[in-house]
């Protein structure tokens, strides 16, 4: 074996989710009360396009979720020696970007270093000068004529790979949905082109283009070129900002794993059995909400950094460390955050409690436990769902707040937050080194959009105050 | 000249890429001083018509073509700003619901001398004199008192009776009332209905009057027009109409209202049906009634101060007995508030009673424990009002139906709960393939009948229906009480029906409990207390119910 796999915990926790949401996927198709709102989200050009762009971020999250330590030298014949670094298929994908360190500073796409170096000419002479960055465009002889083009040219090139697997990714689902539908291809092209499919096929295909091109595009000129530029310690700031994609996904997703069991469960028992079950779950929460949520969490990470200092060896790497640590913030930020969505799921479930289906199921002596799966929580998921969409941009957020004032991620970990943090001590420079902070910004604010996109699709979808007009 | 004349009006509804029209080309009059009734069920356009000839129409719907003409000017042709004076000043409406139609943060006298100064160009306090006179010719008791109030301390008929006052602000020439007393118990609507009446004859007004009721109608139209499916089938006089119903729809109307007539000739042509078939009534030898309510006393705490203590109680039921025998139907029968359904849920022990006994076969419901209970469960059901809210929206219908046979363990294997609910659906009427719908798919009738397929799934010996036809239309309203007498026929069990409506009660019941304020205060037999009623508040309730 070449490599040795290793699951962190956290990668462990985000399969998991993705086998759930897998089967909730199934679950849905087969079952037309639920999927009918799902396909109005897909039948919006909004849902389906923000859905795409939000799978594509997960994509990138997911392939950098798949640990290992790679093995550095053989020692004996049957016993290999692994590195404790650990990597992921991301950072294999992106092996160029990750090991190429400059030495400092450099802007997107230069060929020179941003702060310039005592150097020895070929006279022999020291001079002051921006020196040659030892990565990037090393193979232009004049830097200063060639590089334009040659980015073009890249680009270019790269541009033309990529529509050709678009066109041929597309032509194969196509050929397929024109042979489920016992529709001709050409038909089938031309009702995409005048928009006039079931599905927003159209922008799903434009949007698919965008996004292989972007792709291909950016890993290509990754090989010769740093994209976004480096950062202080020349680190290419492209692949940073790839890197926190996981965290930021990360910290929306496991958070609402640790929120929704705390808020359907209590909020369902606070409002179906009211009395002094309510009292206990209301004044649990209202404590919980008066304290405030920034000293609570940095408090948790506190002691958990005294934890770990106290614990040094239990640790294998820094990997290790920081994986906790962003497990520990999603755990503190879960805990603060379930008594928004368990005070609406008590007010519904008063709703619901009252209503005579449920009144029905007492009268056949229904035990209270299936009367609370079967008739109160799938009349209340709507509003999980819609709480869970709306509320993983607030977390994505909330992260690079959290890491801004050192309370958030380990600093060696990849997150927007940290970079952000990073680049505010160079804003003051002149002149400016701006790439941090906007790869950070675009990648985040792409992240967010969409997922907002999302949310507002999906609460039209789920709302059965918006629905009911409908039907 | 008219006061109003609709002509070839027709209004359309925009939906999801296509329109329909929900008013088609429908054309009638109304005169000074003259009242016509505007009748339908639910879904046949009338309200819309309504809401059409006002122009408040809501933002999905649209007026296609016809002209509406009041006192000779086009509605439809004048601006925005005309129509706003065109409302209130000679136009006013009066809805269904007078518990959203006011303003719950404003004084009466706020809301009625808004709309009085708007008209008028007046002093607040000679608005104030106005308003007081108007809540006097409403018949408000203390208007003085009341004008200062706010809407929540009056009662329903009360905020009726200010909506009107509202509506009358202004001297209107033409009242639309939509509905005016749906909402109301059967005596106020009596009271609201001869209210209007008189301020109709003293303002000279013309009255548009929107319902369902056709007992109503009578009392109340000079000339009906009856609406179906967005279309005026028929037109004509009172006297016309109900001597003689022109069209197959209005005698169809007129057919499904439930009497005590209709019920004799009902049995004579079942008898004559099957004149072998024996009810199967099992008495099984039991000396006394199936279900025997002794004292039974419900009393809900208001719940006051720091540590909620009940301060005080709200006697919904005080002191109720009676007896049901097996294969019979007792209607319990009372206004709104009477503590009816309340008796019914204590029964299937679904409140607490605070005293009293509930006695099922001899045994007493509440000395049962829970396990003898759940026994007992399979024998009790009940069927609800509301359609919409008495099934589980997220359940297969087959789901709903076989819950209960899983629940209380009557059929051992899917396979004979699956023939059992064919048989069900069979019995009250609808198609096989329902098992695999959801209650969304089906109307409010079709609904009903899942609701009592539900309760029949566990072979109940008695079954409590509380007001379960009283949200449906009157065609379809028939159609569900004729399934529940079939029913009984066939299978024997009890009902206790209950119900605010006379006619229901004359249609279907043995016996008549009637209840006032938590109490019984009349019961025999049906034609005994509906022809000579004894008690005083069962002879005010029975000379309210507009009559046929």
């Amino acid at each position: 074996m070449s490599i040795q796999p290793t699951f962190l915990i956290t990668d462990l926790l985000f399969f998991a989710l993705t086998i759930g949401l897998i089967a909730f996927v199934f679950i849905v198709r087969k079952r037309p009360h639920l999927s009918r709102p799902w396909s109005q989200v897909l039948k919006s050009t909004t849902g389906s396009v923000s859905l795409m762009i939000l799978l594509f971020y997960y994509a990138i999250a997911l392939v950098d979720s798949v640990h290992f330590h790679p093995r550095v030298a053989q020692a004996t014949e049957s016993q290999y020696q692994y590195s404790s670094e650990v990597h992921s298929l991301l950072d294999v994908l992106m092996t160029s970007m990750r090991s190429r360190v400059e030495k400092t500073f450099s802007a997107p796409l230069a060929t020179h270093s941003f702060a310039k170096e005592m150097m020895q000419d070929e006279a022999g002479q020291v001079q002051h000068q921006y020196p040659r960055l030892n990565y990037a465009g090393t193979h232009l002889t004049q830097p200063a004529e060639q590089r334009t083009t040659d980015i073009i040219s890249i680009s270019l090139q790269a541009s033309a790979q990529a529509l050709f697997y678009w066109a041929l990714i597309w032509l194969f689902i196509l050929w397929l949905y024109s042979q489920r539908n016992h529709q001709s291809l050409v038909t089938l092209l031309v009702n995409i082109l005048k928009g006039k499919t079931e599905y927003p096929l159209r922008a799903i295909a434009i949007t698919s283009a965008i996004l292989i091109l972007l792709t291909v595009v950016s890993m290509q000129l990754g090989q010769h070129y740093h994209l976004f530029g480096t950062d202080k310690v020349g680190q290419d700031v492209f692949y940073q900002a790839v890197k926190s994609v996981r965290t930021g996904i990360l910290i929306g997703v496991l958070t609402t794993l640790i929120t929704l069991p705390l808020a359907i469960l209590l909020g369902a028992l606070a409002g179906f059995f009211r009395g002094w079950v309510d009292d206990v779950i209301q004044y649990i929460y209202t404590t919980l909400n008066s304290i405030p949520h920034v000293l609570l969490i940095a408090a948790a990470v506190l002691l958990l950094q005294v934890y770990m200092s106290g614990h040094a060896d239990d640790f294998d790497s820094l990997t290790e460390r920081a994986d906790l640590r962003l497990l520990f913030l999603c755990l503190i930020l879960g805990i603060t955050s379930w008594t928004g969505l368990c005070r609406l799921l008590r007010a519904e479930t008063f709703k619901l409690r009252e209503m005579e289906y449920i009144q029905a199921a007492e009268a056949f002596g229904v035990s209270k436990f299936k009367i609370l799966m079967r008739h109160v929580m799938p009349n209340f998921m709507h509003i999980v769902i819609i709480s869970v969409v709306l509320d993983f941009s607030g977390l994505v957020l909330a992260e690079a707040v959290l890491s801004y004032i050192n309370i958030g991620v380990d600093p060696s970990m990849n997150s927007w937050g940290n970079m952000i943090n990073q680049a505010r001590l160079e804003m003051a420079r002149d002149p400016i080194v701006w790439w941090s902070l906007s790869a950070a910004f675009v990648f985040m604010f792409t992240l967010v959009l969409f997922a907002n996109l999302f949310a507002d699709v999906v609460r039209d979808a789920l709302d059965p105050r918006v629905v009911r007009g409908e039907q | 000249m008219s006061l109003l004349v609709v002509n070839g009006l027709s209004t359309e509804i925009r939906g999801r890429g296509e329109s329909s029209l929900v008013v088609r080309d429908i054309s009638f009059q109304v005169e000074r001083g003259e009242t016509l009734a505007l009748v339908g069920e639910s879904g046949s356009g009338k309200s819309i018509t309504a809401l059409s000839i006002a122009r408040l129409l809501p933002p999905a719907a649209r007026v296609s073509a016809g002209q509406i003409i009041l006192s000779g000017r086009d509605l439809m042709q004048i601006s925005e700003r005309e129509m706003r004076d065109v409302r209130g000043s000679k136009i006013a409406m009066i809805f269904q619901e007078p518990m959203n139609s006011l303003n719950p943060v404003l004084t009466i006298g706020d809301q009625i001398s808004e709309c009085v100064r708007r008209h008028q160009s007046i002093t607040r306090p000679a608005a104030r004199q106005q308003s007081i006179d108007l809540l006097a010719a409403v018949g408000l008791p203390a208007p003085q008192r009341n004008i200062d109030e706010y809407p929540h301390q009056l009662s329903g008929g009360m905020r009726q009776r200010v909506m009107i006052a509202i509506a009358l602000a202004a001297q209107p020439d033409l009242l639309i009332a939509d509905e005016p007393t749906t909402a109301l118990d059967v005596t106020i609507q009596a009271q609201v209905l001869d209210l209007l009446k008189d301020l109709q004859s003293q303002f000279n007004m013309g009255l548009l009057f929107i319902t369902h009721d056709l007992a109503v109608v009578k009392q109340t139209a000079d000339r009906i027009a009856v609406m179906h499916q967005g279309e005026l089938v028929e037109q004509g006089s009172n006297e016309a109409f109900f001597a003689a119903p022109k069209h197959a729809y209005s005698r169809a109307l007129l057919a499904a209202i439930p009497t005590a007539q209709k019920r004799l000739q009902r049995n004579l042509e079942q008898d004559a049906n099957r004149v072998a078939a024996v009810r199967p009534v099992e008495t099984e030898g039991l000396a006394g009634p199936l279900l025997s309510v002794r004292n039974l006393q419900v009393h809900f705490p208001i719940r006051g101060g720091v540590f909620r203590r009940a301060v005080d109680y709200v006697r919904a039921v005080d002191d109720v007995s009676f007896d049901l025998d097996a294969g019979k139907t007792l209607a319990l029968v009372g206004e709104s508030g009477c503590g009816k359904t309340t008796v019914g849920k204590a029964i299937l022990q679904l409140l607490k009673s605070n005293q009293g006994s509930v006695q099922f076969q001899q045994r007493d419901l509440q000395t049962l424990g829970s396990e003898g209970l759940r026994k007992t469960r399979r024998d009790l059901q009940i069927v609800f009002q509301d359609p919409y809210s008495s099934l589980n929206p997220r359940m297969l219908v087959g789901d709903i139906l076989e819950e209960g046979m899983t629940a209380l363990a009557v059929l051992k294997t899917a396979q004979d709960r699956k023939r059992k609910i064919k048989l069900l659906l069979d019995q009250v009427g609808l198609p096989a393939d329902s098992v695999l719908r959801y209650p969304h798919e089906f109307s409010g009738g079709q609904r009903q009948r899942i609701s009592i397929a539900r309760a029949l799934a566990v072979e109940p010996k008695l079954i409590v229906c509380d007001e379960p036809t009283s949200a449906l239309d009157v065609s379809v309203q028939a159609q569900v009480l004729n399934l529940l007498i079939d029913l009984q026929a066939e299978l024997g069990m009890s009902y206790l029906f209950i119900t605010h409506d006379m006619a229901v009660v004359s249609y279907l019941a043995d016996e008549v409990a009637v209840m006032y304020q938590g109490q019984i205060v009349e019961q025999g037999p049906t034609e005994q207390v509906l022809l000579q009623p004894q008690h005083s508040y069962t002879q005010k309730l029975l000379a309210a119910v507009p009559s046929l």
